[in-house]
């Protein structure tokens, strides 16, 4: 049958990748929140309600437990917020509590039912690491079901849960109902865990949430592209996790999914095109370059006013400056280096009157209008003198009516 | 006799996490140590096959090593990316759990951990593995590295007190009596580390979450001094630990995941007491 083996890895795909989706549409509005983890701890809180429903039951009839699961959710969100509401106890501390006691609650259920004298207990503990192996076709059309009501509720309240995840007060300045829309909001939160737990188990449900959101993020600003990114990102991971992990021996489906999950983040972290980290790290070496450069230029044009036109390469080093700099100054055509001696050509003395003038501008700025002592400004000058546009010292100079002298009595034109 | 050895062992892995995570609550920093027991997997199993056995001080040595390697890299993620700290953690941790677990489902049978009991620990049988050094046969293993944390965490704390006080409610001014908030923070997670590693072991990773957050969250409920929260938290974490115990003898089950539930009950056992007190307190 070609890429689906059986007919249940085909169901395998398919639940996971809805699933996936799921999960990562919901996770942008979680990470956004700040509540990335709360999905992780009410998963966990879980566990204890499906161990119970299982002892009541003596079966592993799956809306049963999901029942129970969905009991002990609520329960611990209801604990989380009474913990945060009524003491001093912080969010984080109260998600881990409530995540370690409900788990751990779990666990001594799940041991005590491990030594009854029951056949149907076995694979109740695929719940911990999950199994998406084991996903039926009326899990699947579960799955499926619960996804097209999670997408749909998004579209329907699109516009409020998008202002209440930005700017939650002025939402309900705006009159939007908080209970409702917390309501809405932990509804499709809390119905996503629940399909998640068979397949990704307890354990790593935070992951389907956080990492997907999180990558998505690193790659646009409109929050459409990333809800939809991060949906994607999260669908093809459950989906070609899950159909790993059915195909290939001894690979639990949960940490599969997750693994694919992560590899989608660290490659977004790298390479996504404004906010990866090489990016980002060419922009501040440029940058720094940048600020260095103008140093030297500013340093040598302050030389240049007082007559020294030509400093010693050892001096320029005793300055404390880079040579990678005067190298970069010189293939600029900023420098020429004759003789061990450094001096400045016609347009790099151009170059360095500009970034003087910044910086003469913005303390005549700064004494002028704001009546700043001139002994202070300095400083503030010269870091903005590596910032202003053209376009501000030209409104600079319109401001100032064209100054000839900066505070301390220096030129402010090119001679 | 191993029962009750098993017993002394759960008290001091609770004693132990529980001081250390006075500061974990008060730093908001109790995320950090569920992240850290569940990101340690892939290292004790790195660990494991440097080391070539559970038994060896290097095992131990390079399972701390990862642990705090895992702060940083936490720490490395949450400075560049425009996320809450939160997030991070959660990306961190299980992409590391997750890559634990598929080691060791793969090398099961040469690192003797399973998957279960990397969770819920086998508390039952920490007394069967002794702590043999040239030969000498000194007692069990797990009383000797609990303890050995138990007194690392008692002694550090003690001996930073004032500074670890200051730098958790007033960082800035510890700044500028030239306390290194910094040397504080990493001074914390190391011994959360350590602890972490060393529980693991021993008990498994839920007791220590667990442990480490919950009694001094039930403390800090009531208490309004550093000594007196840290004093109560010791309280509530012997008395989960033994009550846990008892519970998991009579229902024949995990132990550690009883001793956790058991320190929720006191938790919410301690904030109705309170609720009523202080509803009481206000008619006197």
């Amino acid at each position: 049958m070609g890429f689906f083996s059986t007919i249940n890895s085909f169901y395998v795909f398919w639940g996971s990748l809805f699933l996936g989706a799921a999960a990562g549409l919901i996770g942008v509005f979680a990470v956004l929140r700040k509540q990335g983890l709360l999905g992780d701890s009410l998963a966990h809180a879980s566990l204890p309600g499906i161990a119970l429903a299982f002892l009541i039951m003596k079966s592993k009839f799956l809306p049963g437990l999901l029942l129970g699961a969905l009991i002990f959710c609520l329960l611990g969100a209801y604990l989380i917020n009474l913990l945060v509401g009524k003491t001093r106890i912080k969010m984080d501390t109260a998600m881990a509590s409530i995540l370690s006691v409900f788990f751990g609650g779990g666990i001594l259920i799940l041991t005590y039912i491990q030594k009854l004298p029951l056949a149907s207990q076995s694979g109740l503990d695929s719940f911990l690491f999950g199994q998406a192996a084991a996903l039926l076709k009326n899990d699947v059309i579960l799955i499926a079901v619960a996804f097209f009501v999670i997408l749909f509720t998004v579209f329907l309240f699109w516009k409020e849960l998008k202002i209440f995840t930005f700017d939650a007060n002025y939402a309900f300045v705006l009159g939007f109902k908080r209970f409702f829309l917390e309501t809405v909001f932990m509804t499709i939160f809390v119905l996503t865990i629940l399909i998640s737990l068979q397949a990704v188990g307890v354990v790593l449900t935070a992951a389907l949430f956080v990492t997907p959101a999180v990558a998505a993020l690193l790659w646009s600003d409109r929050f459409i592209y990333v809800v939809i990114l991060s949906a994607v990102f999260g669908g093809f991971s459950g989906a070609f996790g899950a159909y790993l992990s059915a195909n290939v021996a001894n690979m639990p489906t949960g940490p599969v999914i997750v693994l694919f999950l992560t590899s989608f983040f660290l490659i977004s972290f790298l390479f996504a095109p404004k906010k990866g980290i090489i990016k980002k790290y060419f922009i501040y070496r440029k940058n720094s370059r940048k600020i260095q450069s103008e140093n030297v230029l500013g340093r040598f044009y302050r030389d240049y006013e007082r007559g020294i036109q030509n400093i010693k390469i050892d001096d320029y080093v005793a300055y404390g400056y880079k040579q990678g700099i005067l190298r970069y100054l010189k293939r600029c055509g900023f420098l020429q280096v004759k003789n061990g001696e450094i001096s400045f050509t016609d347009r790099g003395l151009k170059e360095a009157f500009r970034v003087i003038e910044k910086h003469r501008l913005w303390e005549t700025y700064l004494v002028n209008k704001l009546h700043l002592k001139s002994d202070h400004v300095h400083r503030d000058a010269e870091d903005i003198e590596h910032i202003l546009t053209d376009e501000v010292v030209a409104e600079l100079k319109e401001i100032l009516q064209n100054p000839k002298t900066d505070p301390h009595g220096k030129s402010l034109k090119l001679n | 006799m191993a029962q009750f050895v098993v017993l002394i062992i759960v008290v001091l892995t609770a004693l132990a996490s529980t001081l250390i995570g006075n500061f974990l609550v008060l730093r908001r920093l109790s995320l950090m140590g569920d992240a850290i027991s569940h990101a340690i997997l892939p290292g004790i199993i790195f660990a494991f096959f440097i080391a070539g056995s559970l038994e060896s001080p290097l095992f131990f040595i390079f399972s701390i090593l990862f642990a705090i390697l895992m702060v940083f890299v936490i720490e490395y993620f949450s400075h560049n990316l425009k996320v809450s700290q939160e997030s991070v953690i959660g990306i961190v941790f299980t992409a590391l759990f997750a890559l634990g677990v598929i080691l060791l489902v793969n090398f099961a049978d040469n690192v003797h951990l399973d998957q279960d009991a990397v969770l819920y620990g086998q508390a039952e049988f920490s007394y069967i593995n002794r702590f043999v050094i040239f030969g000498m046969d000194l007692g069990v293993r797990s009383l000797w590295t609990m303890g050995f944390s138990l007194v690392l965490n008692a002694v550090m704390i003690t001996l930073f007190y004032k500074e670890l006080k200051l730098t958790t409610f007033d960082p800035g001014l510890a700044k500028s009596l030239n306390i290194s908030v910094r040397k504080m923070h990493y001074l914390i997670m190391t011994l959360t580390s350590i602890t972490v590693v060393a529980a693991f072991e021993a008990v498994g990773a839920i007791l220590v979450v667990a442990f480490l957050v919950v009694p001094a969250a039930t403390a800090y409920i009531v208490a309004k001094r550093l000594g007196v929260m840290i004093a109560l938290s010791l309280v509530f974490a012997g008395l989960s630990a033994i009550f846990g115990y008892v519970l998991a003898i009579n229902v024949d089950g995990s132990i550690a995941g009883a001793a956790a539930l058991m320190s929720g009950v006191i938790m919410f056992l301690v904030f109705g007491g309170w609720k009523i007190y202080s509803k009481v307190n206000r008619y006197f």
